[in-house]
């Protein structure tokens, strides 16, 4: 394996920055089907701190200490480190013995292995629904393509779109009938936030684009009203991500702007 | 704005098996391999020591699916404290092994069929990206590395006593093309899967003449590799992963 160069940093006041953000992104895919009140402490601190890393609030590759969160929580450095162990299990933190905890640096070689993955396991999602398609997660599956629908031609709301567009994959990823590719697809959903942040912040995403994914939402939700073959659909969705990964490599080469 | 959660669905319910399976010796380091993802350190933490020691133990039904695992009994076997313990339990979580109700204790996962044909959809979509790019890619010395294993698997596959080693063996492989992928997310869902597997292939793969017929597939498999042949191995492991399901949820029927 080859050490990709590491993404460079953001500059900070980049255009993605001033954007309206949805809440709780980290901890809806950390604690998936569970009620906030059910949190733990080490739970709780998890989803703050990993959502700081989303935001890039917490740089790729700088340092997490344990001391200073401990402090700025309340509490004692245990339920920071059981925390942070959640987060590097998430895949958003590295801890390295000496070194201490990073959060885990952006490079475009780990965006391509995340999206490559991505693409295999979402055609088993997409192939596995049909069984699960109940009038009740039909119904799921539309009021989560009205969310992207209700935010696609906005371009202030661009963050609301690629969280809406997301849950609506991971919608069908938790209802395949297979719980791993679910937890995966989770996880990896996490992992590529901040580079699917960045493809945002470098303009790269545009209203043609999202029409064209909400699109392929619309046919997939026909087709699995119509228990028609869904195989045209893996194939678009292949064909979504390998531009996704195209123009995210793009994105991450330009560098600070 | 408000977006609709994320929801899931009840994971399935899969019929326990209760019956306990005899399995025959199996390979030291074949546990400490998978946990610590292809490298057998050579100093182990007594936390790790720990989960070494319990993923043989269940891998091998010494602990039974669906026993409860009791943390000061197994400080107390090791004369150690329970944090090392609840640290090593809490790895083997993540490896898919042992579960806990939240704040009770731990137990080791069941396993039933439904579970084994979602591990095995779940790996075979792992496999799907990797095993074209290394048919593609994959150098000599790759290749010699899968001939030597094929090597020792045939040295193994005639005895009934060293069925458990065999599948351990042929297991590695998959592993080894895994991690030559390059694509370090898969190599490293790859191991944990296959310690959950190798519960199941132990008690699946049991005849001299299934191991003979793995022997063959393995074969052909390097063959159309050095062929580059994409096509014919992706069809290949479809067969073979049919062959192995079959015979694998024919031994779970049998033992419920």
């Amino acid at each position: 394996m080859t050490a990709a160069a590491r993404v460079r940093p953001q500059a900070a006041g980049s255009a993605a920055e001033t954007l309206a953000r949805p809440d709780g992104v980290a901890a809806s895919r950390l604690f998936v089907g569970r009620s906030q009140a059910a949190w733990t402490l080490p739970e709780q601190i998890a989803a703050e701190v990993g959502e700081r890393i989303l935001n890039e609030q917490i740089a790729p590759g700088s340092r997490i200490g344990e001391e200073r969160l401990a402090l700025e929580f309340g509490v004692s450095r245990g339920p920071v480190r059981d925390a942070l162990k959640i987060l590097e299990q998430a895949g958003l933190v590295s801890i390295a013995s000496r070194k201490g905890t990073v959060a885990t640096p952006l490079t475009e070689q780990d965006m391509r292995e995340i999206f490559v993955l991505r693409s295999g396991l979402s055609e088993i999602a997409l192939r596995g629904f049909p069984d699960h398609a109940t009038p009740e997660n039909l119904a799921h599956f539309r009021r989560h393509l009205q969310a992207a629908e209700s935010v696609a031609e906005d371009d202030q709301q661009i963050l609301f779109w690629t969280e809406a567009n997301d849950r609506l994959m991971l919608f069908i990823a938790h209802h395949c009938g297979n719980s791993r590719v679910a937890k995966q697809l989770t996880t990896l959903s996490l992992q590529s936030i901040r580079y699917v942040r960045r493809a945002l912040a470098a303009g790269l995403n545009t209203a043609t684009r999202r029409r064209e994914v909400v699109a392929f939402y619309r046919g997939l939700l026909a087709a699995y009203e119509k228990r028609s073959d869904v195989e045209p659909f893996v194939e678009r969705l292949r064909r979504l991500i390998n531009e996704r990964i195209q123009s995210t490599g793009a994105a991450l080469q330009q560098g600070p702007r | 704005m408000q977006l609709p959660p994320i929801t899931m669905e009840d994971p399935a319910a899969g019929r326990p098996l209760a019956r306990s399976i005899d399995l025959p010796r199996a390979r030291a380091g074949y546990a400490a391999y998978r946990l610590f993802h292809g490298e057998e350190p050579a100093t182990l933490s007594v936390k790790d020591q720990v989960a070494v020691t319990i993923t043989e133990r269940i891998v091998e039904r010494r602990l039974q699916p669906g026993q409860k695992i009791l943390e000061q009994s197994i400080a107390d076997e090791f004369g150690i404290s329970k944090a090392p313990v609840s640290e090593a339990l809490m790895l083997l979580e993540y490896t898919g092994l042992v579960a806990s109700a939240a704040r009770k204790s731990a137990y080791v996962t069941p396993v039933s069929a439904a579970e084994f044909e979602e591990l095995i959809e779940y790996r075979a979509a792992l496999l799907g990206v990797v095993f074209p790019r290394f048919v593609e890619r994959h150098t000599s010395a790759d290749r010699k590395v899968l001939r030597d294993y094929l090597e020792h698997m045939q040295e193994l596959a005639q005895d009934d006593a060293r069925a458990f080693e065999f599948v351990e063996v042929a297991d590695r492989s998959l592993l080894y093309v895994a991690m030559q992928s390059g694509n370090r997310h898969i190599a490293r869902a790859m191991s944990p899967l296959s310690l959950q597997l190798l519960r199941y292939y132990a008690i699946g793969v049991r005849t001299p003449k299934q191991r003979r017929q793995l022997l063959g597939w393995w074969a052909d498999a390097i063959r159309f590799s050095e062929a580059r042949d994409v096509n014919r191995f992706m069809a290949l492991a479809a067969q073979s992963r049919g062959a192995v399901i079959a015979e694998v949820l024919a031994a779970l029927r049998a033992a419920a």
